[in-house]
């Protein structure tokens, strides 16, 4: 659909937005794409600079609650943002793009391709007019409508003063529940995460049915989503088992698994490379760190003892 | 070059056709003149202006714009010429304070001119060497098995090597096997050579 602009007077206007009280927005948004889906979304928000792991749990998780029935909301920011509309679309779910300037602007540039694909198979929206341009003012301004369209706010890699931690705030004080990826504690990015989960203010998510039983309920859902990090055995060489066990969500060079393990190079880089082929180690800032299905295979053969 | 990328970007693309032919080139009126320019570059950089890009502990402090200026300079066109990427991470105190003493230099010295001699012999002349010889002769001394060539395709698939990045992780596996005096170039090797290059997107804006 082309673009619009709807007031609370018009059937599409999101009912949760009305229970922001004093921070609701002011009575106008401008639409693009398809109708506004009304309930069963969850906003998913974190880092503009994420680790591999975070981008790679929230694909995993985005993909679940896509499959449970959860419509995704997010800022289209550069990161987690983009990386949860695009799992959401490639699940062929329905997903939200709350923006922090005009309809016909583009930010940041190479998420043009995204804009439009959201535009054409989920929903664009802004309060703010044509032709306003991404200043940073604006975007506390945008967060309290991503967490508003939401019945629950998920928290991927969030630092300490960011975006993702003011979306939480607002999700707070919109009375909406608050759900956080924990990360390693050496990351800064996910600084402010954790620190969300240590003030049980948000909930601790490794799993799609974490936010399922929590929300379930007041969607009267009943079907469990299948588990994010069910074991899923893969064949390991030893060595291929000792290195995903040093493996964590910080990058870790090929040197350093070298002196841990007391192998020679060339044979960390030829177990490293045939797991980079079969999707369970990635490549990221220098070193090499785990994937969900790296993960799930290790899960896998850590239980069998 | 240390700090490559505070050089201005024209600059540095003119040392793509040096590093590329060998030769200097300079096109005048009167003719061409071509001078001899067989060098070894050897340049450092850091990861975004503030250094902390990717970092296990610190934040950058950069934004996308800042990072993507800083490494736009050097382009991917240039770094696919260089042989051999090695990214630095963060040395932990143990690593820095706790390593053993490395190889002397006169052992690594030692390794490298039996490598040279294995290649002079191979390639029936001292001046040639694994970086300098024609692709086709190359060939005929890397023979890959199925598992290397799964390797190297899934790198090609994912966008990470280009067609010069394949000849350049070629020459760098057939010289790692010579290092080691290896007559065939195993999947090691070439796993090796493939690690000692940089995911392109890594440098490219983090998106």
């Amino acid at each position: 659909m082309n673009p619009r602009r709807i007031t609370s007077a018009d059937a599409e206007w999101p009912p949760l937005l009305n229970e922001l009280g004093p921070n609701r927005p002011v009575n106008l948004l401008h639409v693009q794409g398809r109708e506004i889906r009304p309930e069963g979304l969850i906003a998913v928000v974190g880092s503009r600079r994420p680790t591999v792991a975070g981008l790679d749990a929230t694909a995993a998780l985005v993909t679940g609650l896509v499959e449970a029935g959860f419509g995704i909301v997010s800022g289209m920011a550069a990161g987690i943002d983009a990386a949860a509309h695009r799992a959401a679309l490639e699940a062929g779910g329905y997903t939200a793009a709350v923006l922090g300037f005009g309809l016909d602007v583009v930010f940041p540039r190479h998420n043009a391709r995204l804009k439009q694909q959201v535009a054409t198979h989920g929903t664009l929206l802004t309060e703010f007019d044509e032709g306003t341009q991404p200043l940073a003012a604006n975007f506390p301004q945008r967060n309290r409508i991503i967490a508003g369209l939401a019945i629950g706010t998920l928290v991927v890699e969030g630092a300490f003063k960011s975006g993702a931690l003011i979306t939480a705030r607002c999700a707070l004080e919109a009375n909406r529940s608050v759900f956080a990826v924990p990360g390693s504690f050496r990351n800064p990015m996910a600084a402010g995460s954790n620190e969300l989960i240590r003030r049980s203010e948000a909930l601790l998510v490794t799993e799609v049915a974490h936010i399922f039983d929590e929300l379930a309920p007041q969607l009267a859902w009943s079907e469990a989503p299948a588990r994010t990090l069910e074991p899923v055995p893969v064949k390991l060489t030893s060595l291929e088992e000792s290195i995903l066990e040093l493996l964590d969500d910080a990058p870790t060079t090929p040197d350093r698994l070298c002196n841990e393990l007391g192998r020679d190079v060339g044979a960390i880089a030829l177990a490293l490379s045939r797991m980079e082929v079969r999707g369970l180690v990635a490549r990221k800032g220098g070193g090499y760190e785990i994937t969900t299905a790296g993960a799930r295979g290790r899960a896998a053969w850590q239980r069998s003892f | 070059m240390d700090e490559i990328t505070l050089f201005k970007r024209h600059l540095l693309e003119s040392l793509r056709s040096p590093l590329e032919d060998g030769v200097v080139r300079v096109a005048r009126s009167g003719g061409v003149i071509e001078f001899p320019c067989r060098f070894s570059l050897i340049a450092a950089m850091n990861p975004c202006p503030c250094g902390f890009l990717g970092d296990a502990r610190r934040e950058c402090r950069c934004n996308d714009l800042q990072v993507q200026n800083y490494n736009g300079r050097l382009s991917g066109p240039l770094l696919d010429r260089m042989d051999l990427q090695a990214p630095m991470t963060r040395l932990t105190s143990r690593e820095l304070l706790g390593q053993p003493e490395g190889e002397p230099s006169s052992q690594v010295r030692a390794r490298v001119v039996a490598a040279r001699c294995l290649q002079a012999e191979r390639y029936g002349a001292s001046t040639v060497t694994n970086a300098s010889v024609p692709r086709p002769v190359l060939e005929r001394f890397v023979e890959l098995g199925s598992s290397a060539r799964a390797l190297l395709g899934h790198a090609i698939e994912k966008d990470s090597l280009t067609g010069r990045g394949l000849d350049r992780v070629l020459r760098v596996a057939r010289t790692l096997a010579d290092l080691e005096g290896e007559v065939a170039v195993g999947d090691v090797h070439v796993a090796q050579a493939l690690g000692l290059r940089l995911e392109q997107p890594q440098l490219r804006a983090v998106s």
